[in-house]
């Protein structure tokens, strides 16, 4: 079922449920009745989501594209931010170790340098060389093997050694080349590396500053096999991969030892290159994790997760906004088709209870020899409600007739029903007994016996047609109004008190002999009764419209229904008059 | 237009009701003053005196309320009612169900 016809459906649910109260008597009814239309119509709107369910509205597309667009662009920025801290973070880092290298090497040179100047001085004692520099070598010392070559000789080789026999001493061409080369260095660790030999290692050189004599001190240091270094993790630079090359290049072949997997280095990396000896040692250096922890490391990520995670809130929110929204402009074309259905409800109401007003009233007066007969009937200016309002002419033989006009208080069908018995009633004790006030007492007894809400005004005249003469009884209805050549009065009498009312009073009789042509006009108060004004006020005007007017009784009582009733009251209004024709 | 009515109750000890009725009274609203005369019922008062002095109007419908309120309270009295609503009370032989106090 869709929307449209599920609001189809409603509405028609709902005129099914008003229809039986819709001749409601009572306004506050009627209002009560539309309020459960109302929350009828939102119950049906509301429960009603499948079809708008199915596609976002604009508002969450734009607030889902925009909280994902914002949430990828800090995210990247966040990224970039950690990338460019990490690359610093590794800079520093790489100085630093090459700040421990550098400072490790006095630590290397200073035994050498101390056993060049004593064998120096010693003229290359062997026992004091031997003493002085065991210390160094061997499991716990810096070389495995240091020896003394003296300088200058025709045949490069060491006179002392401590240690193993260092492996330079199998390369003569090599040795030749270096102690050639470091002899120019004086004061300076000379290093070369073995790294192509069977036994990969470091050697250092230091001679004493006398160029081409002296003595040579040679210290030798392994490598370890494969270059892998037997440290993997180092507490201070544990999160640092390293490469060391000896002298400026990354040549392979130049690698003295690392902890990397692979070689070369991929990713991030810093370089440094620090002073060692007479050569250089080139450090490379890769971070193993994050260097700036592990929080920054996950910002990113936490920032695309939280962003991911508020713009899906705030689209659902906008949803259900935009769902509300939609609903709401539901609910108000739900309840403009109600209101407008209520319009024509109206209208089909008002058409309806001033049809049965009609149909309660009489289609004509009868023929009453000697007498001109007139009646008007006029609805109230506003509402759908029907009046009270009656009038009956009952032919009661012998020249006369009896007139009733009665009022019952209250608009509506309960009115309008009430109106209904009184006046049948009326017209059933009119068969019976003639005397007005006989009449006005049996209808009073009949209508007190059962407990109700309202009450009727009743006017009673019996006319005598060839006697003018007028016998009027009242049930607390205003008087009729008496005109005759010259004058115009109201032919007040003690009222009774309405039917319906009990009451201990009856109802008094008021004869009157009335002059040949006379005009009795009898109404209901809608036609002298204004809101604000005493009731005589009401009544000369009457009178004063009434009086002087030597028109037909048709068009007077016409008249006097258009100027004095038409639209101007909220109450209906009947006007009955009688003229003798002689 | 509805018309326009308030309602001052007032309780006196002696179990009698005193309501004063401002503004008008007509089939729009005459249900406020059945509401208050029910109420007034129900606590079991027996007595009510309507203060008039205010009423400026009064239709068949309230008139036919305050008749019915008569029925069933064991007295009932209209003060002051304006020579509007007087002269509507008198015209509708009211006179004897609502009496005015004197």
């Amino acid at each position: 079922m869709s929307a449209q016809e599920a609001l189809k459906a409603d509405g028609a649910e709902a005129s099914g449920v008003r229809a039986p109260g819709s001749g409601s008597a009572e306004p506050g009814e009627g209002a009560a009745e539309t309020g459960q239309e109302r929350s009828r119509s939102a119950g049906a709107v509301s429960a009603r989501r499948g079809p708008l369910a199915g596609r976002l509205s604009r508002a969450t597309a734009t607030v889902l594209a925009l909280g994902l667009l914002l949430t990828a662009a800090l995210a990247f920025a966040c990224q970039e931010v950690y990338e460019a801290n990490e690359g610093r973070l590794l800079g520093l880092r790489a100085r630093e170790v090459g700040f421990v290298l550098t400072a490790a090497v006095p630590s290397l040179q200073t035994p050498l340098a101390s056993a060049a100047e004593l064998a120096d001085s010693t003229g290359g004692n062997a026992q004091k060389f031997r003493t002085f520099i065991a210390p160094y070598v061997g499991v716990h010392g810096e070389y495995t093997s240091v020896s003394l070559w003296p300088l200058g000789t025709r045949r490069l080789a060491p006179t002392v050694t401590v240690g193993p026999s260092p492996a330079l001493a199998s390369l003569p061409a090599r040795a030749q080349a270096f102690f050639a080369q470091a002899a120019h260095e004086p004061k300076l660790m000379s290093v070369i590396g073995l790294l192509n030999t069977r036994r990969p290692g470091l050697g250092f050189e230091f001679n004493a500053p006398i160029a081409g004599t002296g003595f040579a001190v040679y210290a030798e240091t392994p490598l370890p096999a494969n270059r892998r270094s037997t440290h993997e993790s180092d507490s201070a630079f544990d999160d640092l991969n390293y490469a060391a090359y000896l002298g400026r290049a990354r040549a392979p072949s130049a690698l003295l030892v690392t902890n990397l997997r692979r070689l070369p280095p991929s990713g991030r990396q810093a370089t440094e290159q620090v002073p060692f000896g007479d050569s250089y040692l080139t450090l490379v250096v890769t971070p193993n994790g994050s260097l700036g922890g592990t929080f920054f490391q996950s910002l990113p990520w936490i920032i695309a997760i939280s962003g991911v995670f508020i713009t899906l809130i705030s689209a659902f929110v906008a949803e259900r906004l935009a769902l509300g929204r939609t609903r709401a402009e539901q609910l108000a074309g739900a309840l403009d088709r109600v209101a407008s259905e209520n319009r024509r409800m109206y209208a089909e109401q008002r058409g309806i209870a001033q049809t049965l007003q009609h149909a309660l009233l009489p289609d004509a007066l009868p023929d009453i020899e000697g007498l001109w007969l007139s009646a008007r009937y006029v609805p109230a200016g506003s509402g759908v409600d029907i009046g009270g309002d009656w009038y009956d002419v009952v032919p009661a033989g012998e020249g006369r007739a009896l007139l009733l006009i009665g009022d019952v208080s209250g608009h509506g069908l309960r009115a309008a029903t009430a109106m209904a018995s009184t006046r049948h009633a009326a017209l059933a004790y009119a068969a019976e007994v003639q005397r007005p006030a006989a009449l006005l007492q049996k209808l009073s007894d009949f209508l007190s016996a059962t407990p109700h809400e309202y009450f009727a005004t009743v006017l009673c005249i019996l006319v005598d047609v060839r006697a003018h003469r007028l016998t009027i009884a009242s049930a607390g209805h205003p008087p009729p109004l008496l005109l005759e050549p010259g004058q115009a009065r109201f032919l007040e009498l003690e009222p009774g008190a309405p039917i319906g009312v009990r009451s201990a009073g009856g109802y008094s009789e008021l004869e009157v002999t009335v002059a040949p042509g006379a005009t009795v006009l009898a109404f209901t108060d809608g036609l002298v009764e204004r809101r604000g004004e005493i009731l005589d006020v009401g009544l000369e005007r009457l009178r004063a419209a009434a009086s002087g007017s030597e028109i037909d009784l048709e068009d007077l009582v016409a008249g006097l229904a258009h100027d004095l009733a038409s639209g101007r009251n909220n109450d209906d209004t009947a006007i009955m008059g009688l003229r003798w024709r002689a | 237009m509805p018309a326009e009515v308030n309602l001052e109750t007032a309780l006196a000890p002696d179990g009698s009701a005193l309501v004063s009725v401002i503004g008008e009274v007509d089939i729009s609203n005459v249900e406020i003053l059945r509401g208050a005369v029910e109420s007034l019922l129900e606590q079991g008062r027996r007595a009510i005196v309507f203060d008039l002095r205010r009423l400026t109007f009064i239709d068949s419908a309230g008139l036919a309320m305050l008749a019915s309120a008569a029925r069933r309270v064991d007295s009932i009295a209209l003060r002051d009612p304006s020579p509007i609503v007087r002269r509507v009370i008198d015209v509708s032989g009211l006179g004897s169900v609502l009496p005015i106090e004197r």
